[in-house]
């Protein structure tokens, strides 16, 4: 191996090598200092910035590390996406951990390496580097989920969360295994090379029932029906900000994958283009509809989390009919919706204070007299996730309804609109409360810090600029995405 | 000599797997495992695969029957010696053993000469690297330098997580 390839992968690898330098530092600062740890907030989002900048550095073509990664523009997109959801995420988590007496060094360490692994898995070129990068971001937020240690709810979601996972790496293992079978690689690149070979209507069982086992394991991750069945009792239990983290990070780094698989596996469009139909529809339906019947907004916003993934699944049907279109629409829509769910977990965990946990609608009530920077924030993000304009959730389920019309898909953009009419009620019913109630008894008002309200106003900015000015993200989405196919 | 070789650690394999299920103690039970594993190990030095002879000897013997041991320790032994080692399920248990050596056997067997062959030429191709040993190392530092790198990172998150979960003490 020569010394000059070598170097030019390391420079690719430039923003994970910043990442895993700075958990290092912040492991070995947290094992020899014995102050309060909030300077290590400081040292890792200074990380993380570093990274972002070296992000700019590194080239926007190509493979590195003989095939195993992908250095293209898609996979610097996502890796912005993650490095800035770590950023925010580490922001917003001061204050909730200080509530928590739970203000330690792990709890950064984790953010980063998971931060880290969910960037190895969005540049995966082959099932080995993804799967890698799966586990080492899985594995952190297992640990996340079960930080609180002396709190049932805690325990259970972290336990529940490990066996589900576990289950799930299995399911995708055993589909890859199959996959490897039929193609005899584990390179997405040769895989697609070698189904694309094949003579018209080839098809082997093992392919199949590989390539269903893959896209299960994939939908386990992000959380779509019928394997959704693990994520509101994770997030209900899971720290506030971890919850935040989880709710986009995971999720969007196996949509990632996602979409890079069924790249790879384009030759057997129909076949997923028919399961990720009924997944989608069921997905919308059953998020929408199990979130109506909430009273927590905790566990609302994981079941419209789910909701949300069926939108952006409705961009992969399409994407199945005109490649392009909808596999950048499905991109786009994660592009535009990151930035709200982060920002409306973190707002429930900047409410969470003294003998409040911030997580019912009661709590809410009376929040734009109490405190009304959180109500406004609060507000831009649910009208983000809502879809109305002039925000970045407007954009997202505009440009993946459209796709489907464009790809004669017009039953699935009405389903997404009836889907999209029925969230109305639950998400309203926050903004009601918060501004047409009275404050229910003397609450204390939330102890955040300017650290976290900056946080939530960066997040709100870019959600109101998203939307105000799509354009130049309508691009970057399509022109990721044109980089992979 | 080398068949006489190759049965000998086969039958000793063989009888130590048979005396795992069978005998009463889960000590004994235990001992017998290791056996097995250690003639296995030899089996695959026989085969010229002393890679997979090493992890053999190092993972299952070294940990995961040091595993198996702490967790039957850590239950109680009064109980663990009660628990009888035939079940009414005893016919089943053995019919269904057989049926996938059928199996197995059905699918190896017709392509036995063709795997034969097969072997042969990784034979073959790991002798131009020198020793399997040597191959792998070769291919983990210099291929799969990435992935190795990412899976020292997923150790250290397994470390740090048994030590936040297991070993915090609360105030």
């Amino acid at each position: 191996m020569d010394l000059a390839q070598l170097y030019r992968d390391m420079q690719a690898i430039l923003p994970e090598m910043i990442l895993a330098v700075t958990a290092l530092l912040a492991l070995i600062l947290d094992f020899l200092t014995k102050c309060k740890k909030s300077y290590l907030a400081c040292l890792s989002v200074a990380g993380i910035s570093i990274a972002v900048i070296s992000v700019w550095g590194i080239p926007t073509e190509g493979l590195a590390f003989s095939r195993l990664l992908h250095v293209d523009l898609f996979a610097l997109l996502y890796k912005l996406v993650f490095l800035s959801a770590g950023a925010m995420v580490i922001l917003i988590s001061g204050d909730y951990l200080d509530v928590q007496n739970k203000r330690s060094g792990e709890y950064y360490v984790l953010v980063l390496l998971a931060t880290l692994g969910m960037m190895v898995m969005a540049a995966a070129a082959n099932f080995l580097t993804m799967y890698l990068g799966l586990e080492l971001s899985s594995l952190c937020f297992y640990i996340l989920c079960g930080l609180q240690t002396k709190d049932a709810r805690s325990n259970e979601a972290a336990l529940k969360y490990f066996v589900l996972g576990l289950m799930a790496s299995a399911i995708l293992i055993y589909g890859i295994s199959l996959i490897y079978g039929a193609t005899g690689s584990l390179s997405l690149i040769r895989i697609e090379k070698v189904l694309s070979g094949q003579p018209e209507g080839w098809k082997s069982i093992g392919l199949i029932a590989g390539m269903t086992l893959t896209l299960v394991g994939l939908s386990f991750k992000i959380a779509a029906v019928p394997f959704h069945m693990w994520a509101p009792d994770v997030y209900e239990g899971a720290p506030t900000p971890v919850a935040a983290f989880m709710s986009v990070g995971p999720k969007i780094a196996a949509f990632a994958a996602l979409l890079r698989v069924l790249v790879a596996l384009f030759p057997l469009s129909v076949q997923w283009g028919g399961i990720f139909a009924v997944i989608s529809v069921l997905t919308m339906t059953v998020g929408n509809l199990l979130a109506l019947r909430q009273e927590s907004v905790k566990r609302m916003l994981a079941y419209s989390g789910i909701a949300h993934v069926g939108y952006a699944l409705i961009g992969v049907v399409a994407g199945a009919y005109s490649k392009d279109i909808g596999l950048s629409s499905a991109l786009l829509y994660f592009l535009m919706y990151f930035m709200a769910n982060l920002g409306a977990f973190g707002v429930l965990a900047v409410l969470c204070r003294g003998g409040h946990t911030g997580e019912t609608y009661e709590e809410l009530k009376g929040l734009a007299a109490n405190s009304p920077p959180a109500a406004f924030f609060m507000t831009i993000f649910i009208f983000s996730l809502l879809g109305i304009p002039p925000t970045g959730g407007f954009i997202g389920k505009l440009w993946v309804f459209a796709a489907a019309v464009k790809s004669d898909l017009m039953w699935l953009a009405a389903v997404g609109l009836v889907n999209a009419l029925i969230s109305t009620y639950y998400y309203l019913r926050v903004i009601v409360m918060m501004y047409m109630h009275e404050p229910e008894a003397e609450q204390p008002a939330p102890a955040a810090s300017y650290m976290a309200y900056s946080a939530l106003a960066i997040m709100a900015v870019v959600t109101v600029f998203m939307g105000a000015n799509p354009r130049p993200f309508i691009e970057l989405a399509q022109r990721s995405m044109a980089a992979i196919i | 000599m080398v068949y006489l070789l190759f049965g000998f650690f086969s039958v000793i394999a063989i009888i130590a797997a048979i005396r795992v299920v069978s005998s009463k103690d889960y000590i004994h039970a235990i001992l017998w495992l290791v056996l097995t594993f250690f003639s296995t190990a030899a089996l695959f030095i026989i085969l010229g695969a002393e890679f997979l002879a090493a992890m053999q000897v190092l993972v299952y013997t070294g940990a995961i029957v040091i595993l198996y041991a702490f967790a039957m320790m850590l239950i109680n032994i009064k109980e663990a010696k009660v628990i009888r080692q035939f079940h009414k399920q005893k016919g089943w248990a053995i019919g269904i053993g057989l049926l996938i050596f059928a199996a197995l056997g059905f699918v190896v067997a017709p392509q036995a000469k063709r795997l034969a062959g097969a072997g042969e030429t990784a034979a073959r191709e790991a002798i131009s690297w020198g020793y399997n040993s040597r191959a792998i190392g070769t291919a983990l530092y210099t291929k799969y330098i990435f992935p190795f790198e990412v899976v020292s990172l997923i150790l250290l998150v397994a470390i740090i997580g048994a030590v936040v979960l297991a070993l915090r003490k609360e105030p």
